[in-house]
């Protein structure tokens, strides 16, 4: 694989624009965000075209960045897309894993323009309140548009489901988080349901367009008949790296068989599903899981299955169920599994609520979703 | 009582050190550990260029052999108030002690600082022998009584297995697009425009 493809995969899901650079100021490698803020930013452009700073100051920063693998403070201005300075506060240091002929560093800039948005709110209390008074209108049409492309009932298969979800709270952003259920066709008789819970990166509309194409394409790859759940999220990687390139998005999808009592299911890159044993045990399906959709680079996907009995009951979540800050993810993962091992005649209904009255940590939450199904 | 003649404990010294600890504090507690360590290091850098700039002056040297890069870390160490010491030097690594944080006792807690050290060692190091990783197994600010600080020279398995930042020397301008070495560009690059 070629360097810049390499960079731009690794990079893909980093909000921030970054650059790989080699010592002379040849572009190796960007990401997406680069790619949008200043277009002209192509592999093999030169820094020296892009930039308004002065030639020797450029020069040394460059090599400023490859005397250290840590990323070092430093400064550039970008030309932007739209012909405007920006400048950019930068993290440089030197990409060791890059054998070229010269050097390279790797870059990670953070246009001043964000910070200084941020100032003037603080500054200006009476712009901050029109702008919060559009923001929560913004963020009402958001949340709105999210809910359309989630499905309205869950109860379509023999099932009984339950789902909980709390969207983010942060103005127009709407989460990424979706999720579905629905009956997948196979031998007559068998009456198989999908479950499936995912999250797409980002918090924009265009980010809910995807969680909507993904889960369109998902039911579609299900029609075609006996798809296991490893092809099926094959299926939705290659969609992704050909569709999507800039996207990338977690997904654990399950399929219940119940003539053969067992779930087949295969982990993108999601947290692990929690499977409740009608006798009370709590399992945590943690084997590994896939990279997430359209980060594969061609690697496989797996499939795991599991047995499982009636009254037997399965959650599903997302990951702003369980992630707080400044601790590991596995210790919200046990308590998550405590909490469901905790209720007393546990349903669909009472763990998605037992979920959800859990308070979330901090200011502004990530999106919570939960999803349980009774076999 | 005069105000003159109150005993508060400043003078200049001490009061630098402070200052230091402080603004790196509050630059951990603003941008983070790592953005802080990122400013930080860009200090070390230059910090340690003239460092080395001096010393070669002084001692009317072209380049340090690994001897004296041992000689030059532990004396700058401290002349700054620091009390490094060579444990041992072989080809492989430099390891070195210190029992006094050169930027005073108030540094517990604050490891960005630690950065600034790793930074200066390394440099110096790096722009004499070539390369350098250095690994900080204990520190004064991480709460331990003593630092040690082993110096990898080669980038070998030990080397990568080693927690710690890397540094390298300055690489011999590379032709095509490189400016000159006094900084001014190649025919081959526009000169740009004004910086805005």
């Amino acid at each position: 694989m070629l360097i810049g493809t390499l960079f731009a995969e690794i990079t893909r899901a980093v909000g921030e624009p970054m650059l790989l650079l080699s010592l002379s100021g040849r572009l190796l490698g960007r990401n997406t965000a680069m790619h949008r803020l200043c277009p002209d930013a192509g592999i093999g452009a030169n820094l020296y075209d892009l930039v308004l700073d002065e030639p020797a100051r450029i020069a040394g920063a460059l090599r400023g960045w490859a005397r250290s693998a840590a990323p070092v403070a430093g400064s550039l201005v970008l030309r932007a897309a739209d012909g405007a300075a920006t400048r950019c506060h930068c993290f440089g240091g030197r990409a060791a894993w890059v054998e070229d002929d010269e050097p390279a560093v790797q870059v990670r800039l953070v246009p001043s323009a964000r910070r200084d948005h941020f100032r003037r709110l603080t500054e200006a209390r009476e712009s901050e309140f029109r702008l919060r008074g559009r923001i929560d209108r913004e963020h009402e049409i958001a949340v709105g548009l999210q809910r359309s492309l989630l499905p309205e009932r869950v109860d379509g298969t023999p099932l009984r489901v339950a789902v909980g979800y709390v969207p983010t709270t942060r103005g127009a952003e709407v989460g990424g988080d979706w999720y579905d259920v629905f009956p997948v066709p196979g031998p007559a008789g068998t009456d198989r349901t999908a479950l499936v819970i995912g999250d797409v990166a980002g918090h924009g509309l265009p980010e809910a367009a995807v969680m909507s194409q993904l889960r369109s394409v998902l039911r579609a790859t299900a029609l075609d008949g006996d798809v296991r759940p490893d092809r099926a999220a094959a299926r939705l990687d290659g969609y992704i790296g050909t569709y999507l390139p800039t996207s990338m998005a977690t997904m654990c999808y399950v399929v219940h068989d119940p003539t053969r009592r067992t779930i087949a299911y295969s982990n993108a890159g999601h947290v692990p599903p929690i499977l409740l044993r009608r006798g009370g045990g709590v399992e945590v399906l943690d084997a590994p899981p896939d990279p997430p959709l359209g980060c594969a680079l061609g690697e496989a996907h797996h499939r795991r299955e599991v047995p499982v009995g009636p009254g037997d009951l399965l959650v599903l979540y997302t990951d702003g169920v369980v992630e707080r800050r400044d601790e590991a993810i596995d210790i919200g993962i046990d308590r998550l599994g405590r909490l469901v091992a905790d209720q007393v005649d546990p349903t669909p209904e009472s763990v998605c609520a037992a979920v959800m009255a859990v308070p979330p940590p901090g200011d502004h939450p990530d999106d919570r979703a939960v999803l349980a199904a009774r076999f | 009582m005069r105000v003159a003649d109150a005993a508060v404990p400043f003078e200049g010294d001490a009061f630098r050190r402070r200052l230091l600890r402080e603004l790196a504090a509050a630059l951990e507690e603003v941008v983070g550990l790592e953005e802080a360590a990122g400013y930080i290091g860009l200090v070390g850098q230059r910090i340690g260029d003239d460092v080395s700039d001096r010393y070669l002056e002084e001692t009317g040297l072209e380049r340090l052999d690994r001897g004296q890069v041992v000689d030059v870390l532990i004396d700058f160490e401290r002349r700054i108030q620091g009390d490094f010491h060579l444990v041992s030097e072989d080809e492989e690594r430099i390891v070195l002690g210190n029992r006094c944080c050169p930027f005073g006792d108030g540094v517990r807690g604050v490891e960005s600082l630690c950065t600034m050290t790793s930074s200066l060692l390394g440099n110096i190091t790096a722009r004499h022998l070539g390369y350098a990783k250095v690994e900080l197994v204990e520190t004064i600010a991480r709460r331990h009584p003593a630092c040690r600080v082993v110096i990898h020279l080669r980038r070998d398995s030990t080397a990568e297995q080693a927690r710690g930042d890397e540094y390298f020397g300055e690489a011999a301008s590379p032709a095509g697009n490189a400016p000159s070495a006094d900084g001014s560009p190649p025919d081959a690059v526009p000169v740009p425009g004004p910086t805005c």
